[in-house]
């Protein structure tokens, strides 16, 4: 009688081969002897079926596709399975790495799909998700998720497209041919954070907020107005009735728009934060000023552009300008050292540098900037012309050495015989003409 | 007054403001000087007339005085109040 062997399955160490009885490794060459070739092949199929559904296969006769159940997908997942998706997902019109990572691209991918084709949207590919996939069609309405589904939804020939339209698609990767086959570039997979400068403004100037692209929600420029007031009528609701209240009127930059704005300009230089911004008319002005101070403490002192208290700043919309928020906003990104440098005395050269990067960033963006501070932009600008814009901001938004080698520039650029005192007494008491004489 | 004298006028007061918000932020001055010194430029910009100037002028200097008026009161209500965007920011 044969001994029987009751082998107790054990845990193992990946890439360990499991001893046989006789002691030596299972390897195919040994099962082959023992089975034959047939055999092995065999198992090699149907181990392959359990890498792809992750479940043991149907018998042979029964109809593979109806009896298997499709494998359930989620971010971190890794395998063969994976890269199969990401296959018929970039085939449907994704811009996916295909390398068998379920990471936050293909998760990204996979949401824009459900959203459009009506599944439950959960990141997780189910069987819902699959039946989708594998019966959507490139190019089609459950694809377009996968790409800038918005647009394509509303899709324009390339050659509809307005002049700046084209040359920020461009700047985005796109091409006539790849924008006819809708095929995303590599761009589009990206994180806002991550574009180049150029993309960025692209990116903002076409309408996208830094969300709606990572959430890969297209905003065209045509409707990226309202999209900027339904955020911000978001954001004032989730704020309560700390809020204000006021609308903004046609063409004013918002603040979230503005952070777009300014991250699409000088995210590279530091991370742009959104600080606490109310927008008030003026007679809300006067009543939370005098609510502070005393009736008819406004009426004495206003009006006022706008004022700041525990930390939030409330503007005056009735005497402010398209930018503002643009302006004030850029004064909070700005270095400790450089408000220790630019505002010694007087804020002038702060004011003015805020203001020729308020004009850098709001013409990138396709607005007409305003000019608050005349005197104080031609101060920086001579200044800047011993030194350079560049170095301007970046000791605006880096600070340090980088402050110290712009005011080492600006003062090498004295004329002979003019020290920075004489030249900071000048601009201090708002002599603009009689400092910039002090410069080269 | 000229345009520019008014214009110099409104910049010095402004300057003067800059400088007691300054001084009561680092505490390098005692308070009841900063206090005695803002009400007395309060008075002096509350005396400032802008009426006869141009629109544009009026504009600009109206946002200086606003500015030193916002931080004088400031430094009235001992810190309480709110204060101008250039000293907050």
């Amino acid at each position: 009688m044969p001994r029987v062997h009751s082998e107790q399955p054990r845990a193992r160490k990946p890439g360990h081969p499991r001893q046989a009885q006789d002691g030596k490794p299972h390897t195919l060459d040994h099962l082959q002897r023992l089975a034959g070739n047939a055999a092995v092949t065999a198992l090699i199929e149907e181990r392959l079926k359990v890498q792809r559904w992750g479940a043991i296969a149907p018998p042979v006769a029964a109809p593979a596709a109806a009896a298997v159940a499709p494998p359930t997908l989620k971010q971190g997942d890794t395998g063969p399975e994976v890269e199969s998706l990401q296959k018929k997902l970039n085939e449907l019109g994704a811009a996916l790495t295909e390398d068998g990572n379920f990471g936050w691209r293909t998760k990204a991918a996979v949401t824009s799909l459900q959203s459009d084709v009506g599944v439950k949207v959960s990141g997780t590919v189910d069987a819902d998700t699959w039946t989708a996939i594998t019966t959507a069609k490139a190019g089609s309405l459950a694809a377009v998720g996968l790409g800038r589904q918005e647009r394509w939804k509303t899709w324009i020939p390339w050659a509809g497209l307005s002049r700046q339209q084209r040359q920020d698609w461009t700047a985005l990767g796109w091409n006539a041919a790849t924008w006819r086959s809708k095929t995303p570039p590599t761009a589009s997979s990206k994180r806002f954070r991550v574009l180049t400068d150029a993309e960025r403004a692209a990116a903002v100037r076409l309408g996208y907020t830094p969300a709606s692209w990572d959430a890969r929600r297209d905003v065209t420029a045509a409707n990226a107005a309202a999209a900027y007031a339904e955020e911000e009528a978001r954001a004032k609701k989730k704020a309560g009735k700390k809020a204000g209240k006021s609308v903004l009127p046609a063409g004013w930059i918002g603040s979230l728009h503005a952070r777009s704005i300014l991250d699409s300009q000088f995210g590279g230089y530091t991370k742009i934060t959104l600080p606490k911004m109310e927008v008030l008319t003026a007679s809300e002005m006067a009543k939370k000023y005098d609510g502070f101070y005393g009736a008819g403490s406004y009426a004495t002192d206003g009006p006022l552009e706008g004022f700041n208290k525990d930390g939030v700043n409330y503007l005056n919309i009735e005497s402010q300008s398209v930018d503002t928020e643009v302006h004030e906003m850029l004064h909070a990104q700005a270095h400790a050292d450089w408000k220790a440098f630019a505002k010694e005395n007087s804020t002038h050269v702060n004011e003015g540098a805020t203001e020729l990067l308020t004009h850098d960033a709001v013409s990138a963006h396709g607005f007409t900037p305003s000019t608050s501070y005349a005197d104080q932009d031609s101060l920086v600008e001579a200044m800047n012309r011993q030194s350079s814009f560049e170095q301007m901001k970046k000791a605006l938004f880096k600070g340090g050495a980088d402050v110290t080698k712009y005011k080492a520039d600006v003062a090498a650029g004295l004329k002979t015989g003019k020290t920075w005192a004489v030249f900071q007494g000048h601009y201090d008491h708002g002599r603009f003409a009689a400092a910039i004489a002090c410069l080269k | 007054m000229t345009e520019d004298a008014l214009a110099a006028r409104v910049m010095d007061l402004n300057q003067r403001a800059w400088r007691l918000i300054q001084a009561d932020r680092t505490g390098s001055r005692p308070h009841a000087d900063l206090r005695r010194e803002a009400a007395e430029l309060q008075d002096e910009l509350n005396a400032v007339d802008l009426s006869e100037l141009s629109e544009d002028a009026r504009r600009r200097l109206q946002k200086l005085l606003g500015e030193a008026k916002t931080e004088c009161r400031y430094i009235l209500s001992d810190g309480k109040g709110p204060t101008s965007l250039r000293a907050a920011n």
